[in-house]
Parts: structure tokens; sequence; C-alpha cells
């Protein structure tokens, strides 16, 4: 018995200690965006702030300059949602659409598309650029929200595809038929009967699509609007400038910031993304 | 006439599932597709309902043919074998989607739907989820379904597999008298024969994709059309022994070593046998007796028969014996439980036998 306690105690200490390790670094952020820029730089990394300010985050959110823009992050941060929600639903909307189309309306192609879907999900980003940015001139949305939803959908629709395929085909195929005999056509059993059995799903596409589109920097920095970049390229653009003083605390506090919404989805969601993901797994 | 098939051919790619297949039956007729698994039933049942496009031949319902016609508007229902109730409706909406889809008004469609739950006695049940039912109430759902929608023909996949033996005994007799109250065609598919037996009006034995007999479920059983759907049909398999049949004085004669007797009561539903042919005899167990007077006719072969072993299964005992060196198996209650090696007075009862050719294995 005592043996026993030694030993998940030993367990405890060692998983306490990764524990802190992992969280060392936010610890290190948190405490100094809320110290003043003077003893950012004077007191150790680690040490408490003897007066806690929020004036960096106010600072960070609608005051911090890049270049000769002095308007914080905030633009950047509801440009981003701008871009992330419409391209978030359409991904997810024409992702459902696809899995259903293939598991429950199966045509001879459906295998081989899903193929090429699948390979479309591999292929690094940095290869799309050129063909993309050239896409975009055509269409006449180069540099605009309405180009990044475009591209973000697309590059979407794979992976959420993938998702809901794989969930789909775990459904009775009799459900299926059941609708047809009772004369529901092709939405119809999409809406009715499909879609609400998709929720937990749907949960998983929404944080995976969405924390890619959020944490997205190469498009944003390559196809966003100048004005209205997206938040990765703008914290980017603010901590990286290379006149004036570094105010370091700031720029913690707009990393800190921008870094929120993709950590509350997942503390809030985090739920659902696990049974999303074991669905099917087990018969229930 | 409620259903007609001619010719129906169905193809899975190269692969033919389906041959050929024609049957017709009358309205209120109770049909069951009988067969294994895989034999094909399950297809020809998918077609009768239009989830599965026939690769040849033509299906009627009322006379009308519904070949290329959509599922939904060839005025047919169907009971799935998981029952497939929609899971995230409830069960009056379950009920109503057929309606639903059809573009019926709320109203009428909610009066409809209360109609057919206090039928089946699901009425208070009407605004549960389908995983809050047993399987029983699931079952009924699914029935209800159905029957909302009013169809000509009633299709039920395998219905009672995924119940519990009593629960299936109960559903049986319930959907008996649904039945008997709708006067509607049923046609169910199933690999149970004694569901088979009890439910059906005619009942069709399917192998590998073949009718291999069509008829009423007393013919099934007492005049098998040939090896296959004898061996099929009973619970206790049928045995087969080789004899010899003769023509004395024009009078058929079956003879298996040193016993002979004459076959007049047999009908031949096809050419008799030639004189001197070599024949499978077909006896059920059932028509093996130890006292002389269950006897049903004049025709019976008899004798002192070795017991080569003798298995208690309940109420009868499964005895094996030595017949002319061929081995027999009987059935006699359990409460005179011959000794294994000692010989036992028999008699086997030739008014229910059947003779099938050696070769194609059809009935003579």
């Amino acid at each position: 018995m005592i043996a026993r306690t030694g030993k998940s105690a030993l367990i405890y200490a060692v998983l306490v200690l990764f524990g802190l390790f992992f969280l060392s670094p936010l610890y290190v952020m948190f405490v100094a965006s809320f110290k003043t820029l003077a003893e950012v730089r004077q007191s150790s990394i680690f040490s408490l702030p003897q007066v806690w300010t929020i004036e960096p985050w106010i600072k960070a959110w609608s005051g911090a300059c890049s270049g000769l823009d002095c308007q914080g992050i905030r633009p950047f941060f509801i440009a981003t949602f701008e871009i992330a929600i419409p391209a978030v639903f359409f991904a997810i909307f024409l992702g459902a659409l696809n899995g259903y189309v293939m598991t429950q309306w199966r045509s001879k192609f459906a295998d081989i598309l899903f193929g090429l879907l699948l390979i479309g999900s591999f292929v690094p980003l940095q290869l799309f650029l050129i063909p993309l940015a050239v896409t975009l001139r055509e269409l006449d949305i180069y540099g605009t929200t309405v180009g990044l939803v475009l591209i973000h959908t697309v590059y979407g629709i794979p992976l959420t595809t993938m998702l809901f395929r794989n969930f789909y085909i775990s459904l009775p195929s009799e459900l299926f038929k059941a609708a047809v005999i009772d004369g529901a056509g092709f939405f119809k059993i999409f809406f009715s009967v499909i879609v609400p059995m998709s929720p937990a799903i749907m949960i998983v596409a929404i944080i995976l699509v969405f924390s890619g589109i959020y944490n997205d920097f190469l498009f944003a920095l390559t196809f966003g609007d100048t004005s209205k970049r997206p938040i990765m390229a703008a914290v980017q653009n603010l901590v990286a400038t290379t006149y004036g003083v570094k105010e370091h605390n700031t720029n913690i506090a707009a990393v800190f910031i921008s870094a929120l919404p993709t950590l509350l989805l997942f503390l809030f969601a985090g739920k659902f993304f696990v049974r999303g993901l074991t669905h099917g797994a087990v018969k229930g | 006439m409620s259903l007609k098939l001619t010719n129906i051919k169905k193809m899975f790619g190269q692969v033919e599932v389906l041959h050929d297949i024609s049957l017709e039956i009358d309205p209120g007729d109770v049909l069951v597709l009988l067969g294994g698994s895989g034999c094909g039933k399950t297809t020809l049942l998918n077609c009768i309902a239009g989830l599965e496009k026939t690769t040849s031949g033509t299906v009627e319902i009322m006379g009308r043919d519904v070949t290329d016609i959509n599922p939904s508007d060839r005025n047919i229902a169907m009971v799935f074998q998981s029952y497939a109730l929609y899971p995230t409706m409830t069960v009056a909406r379950n009920i109503g989607f057929g309606l639903e889809c059809a573009g019926m008004p709320k109203k009428e469609r909610s009066q409809a739907v209360g109609k057919v739950a206090a039928l089946l006695k699901i009425d208070d049940l009407l605004h549960r989820k389908p995983s809050q039912l047993s399987g029983g109430q699931r079952q009924r759902v699914a029935i209800g379904r159905a029957l909302v929608r009013n169809p000509d023909i009633f299709l039920l996949d395998e219905p009672m597999s995924n119940l519990d033996a009593q629960l299936r005994n109960q559903m049986r007799s319930e959907l008996r008298d649904l039945h008997k109250a709708l006067n509607r065609t049923f046609i169910l598919v199933t690999h149970d024969q004694i569901e088979a037996m009890s439910m059906a009006t005619k009942v069709a034995v399917i192998d590998q994709g073949r009718i291999q007999q069509f008829g009423t479920p007393y013919d099934i059983f007492h005049k098998p059309n040939n090896k296959f759907v004898a061996e099929f049909i009973g619970v206790n398999k049928m045995n087969f022994l080789n004899a010899k049949f003769s023509l004395i004085d024009e009078v058929p004669c079956l003879v298996i070593g040193s016993h002979k007797t004459s076959l007049r009561s047999y009908e031949f539903s096809n050419q008799p046998p030639k004189d001197g042919q070599t024949v499978h005899l077909g006896l059920r167990p059932e028509n093996i007796y130890r006292l002389k007077e269950r006897l049903e006719g004049q025709e019976y072969f008899t004798g002192e028969l070795e017991v080569i072993s003798s298995e208690l299964t309940g109420s009868d005992v499964q005895v094996l014996l030595n017949f002319e060196n061929q081995v027999i198996t009987s059935r006699f209650r359990s409460t005179r439980m011959p000794e294994i090696g000692t010989k036992i007075l028999v008699y086997l009862d030739l008014r229910n036998i059947s003779l099938f050719n050696t070769q194609t294995g059809q009935r003579f």
C-alpha cells in the first residue's frame, strides 16, 4: 500500500514538473505583460510585477504602432474574424455536402475524388502561391477580404471533406434508404437527417479549420489587405518593428490577445473535440 | 394481383445476384422471401422497393408498372432490419416524416400520426427520441412509420431479427393481427423458417439468386420441389435414402433392400421415374413412428432396427437408426428413450414422402 502511494506520488511529481516546464513560458509572458517597460528590462523574467499595470494590454489592443499606424491590433483582430467566419462556414458546409455525396450517393468517382482531395490537403501551401496570386488577380479580388475567404474556403475543403466523409461512412445506409422511401430529396435528407446528426464532427471541423485560418501567416502576409491584415501578419509587423523603442510588454500583450481565441476555443470545445474524434470508434 | 415480378435480373458489376425471378401475388397475401444469408432475398426486396435498379425485368404493383418509378412514388412502405429511425427526431416526427416530405400540412399530419400511434399503443412515447426507446418500442415506431403512409404493400426486412425470443413471438402475433386488420399485402424477408411458416400465405424459397420453390407454406413443407428446399425446410433435417423404383403390374413400388411396398398414394408432380431407376427417398424424422396406430396410410416400411445413437434434446429424443445399412434420423418422445445397441420396432410412414431424382435433385 505504502509502496503504491509512493509510486503514484512519484508519478505525480514528475507530471507536475513537466507541466510546470511547459507552462513556464506562458508564465513568463503573463507576468511580463503586466509589468511596466522599465521593470521588464530590469527585473528577472520570473519575478512577479512590483506594480501591476494593464497599460500594455490596452496599448496593444488599441494604441500600439506598427510603422506610422498607431491603432493597436484591434482592427486586424476584427479583420481576421471577417475572413475566418465566412471561410469556416463555407468550408464546413461544402465539406459536409461532399462527405454526404461521397458516402450516400455513391458514384464510381467517389473514391478517386476522395484520393485527389487527400493529396490536395498534403501539398505544401507554398506551391500554390503563384497560381493563387494569378487566380486572385484574374478574379480582381487580389488583396481583399473576399480573396482570403475564397482561399481559405478552398484550402479547408479537403480537410472538412475528409472529416465528414469518415463520419458519414459510419452512418447506417438503411437510414438513408428509409429517407428515400419516405420521399425525401437530396437536400431534405441532408438538412433534416444528416446535418442534425453531425454536431460533434462539426465542432471538430470548426476547431481545426478556424485555428488553421486564424494561425495562418503565409496567405495572410501574401494576399492580405495592407490596411486590414489578418492578425498573425499584424502581430508580426508590430513585433518586428525595427525602429523606435521595443516595447516588450506591449508586444507580449499583443501576442497574448492574438492567442486568446484559439485558446478559448480549445478550452470550451475540447470536450466535444475528443468526442467527435472518437465518434464511431465505439458503437453508440 | 398486388405484385407481379417478371424476369427480374440484377447484376452487381459482373456478378449476377438475381436470375430471372418471376412471381405474382394477390392483394392481402403475405409473401415471405425465405433463404440463407447472401441468397439475394434482401436484394430482391430492395428491387421491389426501388432502392436497387433492376438490370432487366419489370416490377408491377397493383397493376401499375413501377420499374422506373422512384421508391417514394410506388406507394410502398418499408420496415428495416435496424429499424433505421432518424436518431435526432422525436417519435412523432419519425412517423410523420414521410407525410412531411409529401407536403402534408402540420395539422393533418399530427392527426394521422396520432391515429397510428394509438393503434400501435405508442401514443405516450411521441415526444421521445429513438435512443430513449426499448427494442420493441423502436420496432413499433418503425411499423408506425410504414403504417402512416397507408401503402399498398408493406415491405419488411428481417423485422424481428433484433428482438429476443419472447418479444419476437409477441411481435409475430401482433404483425399477424395487424395484417388481418389492414388486409394489405405484406412482403417479409427472413431466414427463420418458423417465422415463414407461421406468417406466410405464400413462400418463395430463394437460393443463389433463384426461386427454388414458390408456393403455400404447406406445399413447401410437404411437397418440396427439389432436394435443396427439402433440406432447408424443417427444423429436423429430412432423411434421404437410396431406394429402387419399380413398376409391378403398372403399380409404382419402392424397394430398399429386403423391404418393399407399393406407392399408390404418391402424387407425381412430374414424369414418374422409370422401372428400376434408383431414386432418393425423402422422409421426415417426424414420419417415423414406434406405434402402428399412428400410420396415416397403408404404405410403410417396418422392421426391428438397430439404435446407433440416442440423444436427448428435451421433450424429444433424437435417435439414429440403421435401416438396410443406411442411417436414418428419427425423433420420439423422450419418455421412451431407447438404449444404444438395442433394436426397436419402428414404422416408416410413406404417406408424406418425397421422391427425388438422384442426378438433378428434382422432385418426381
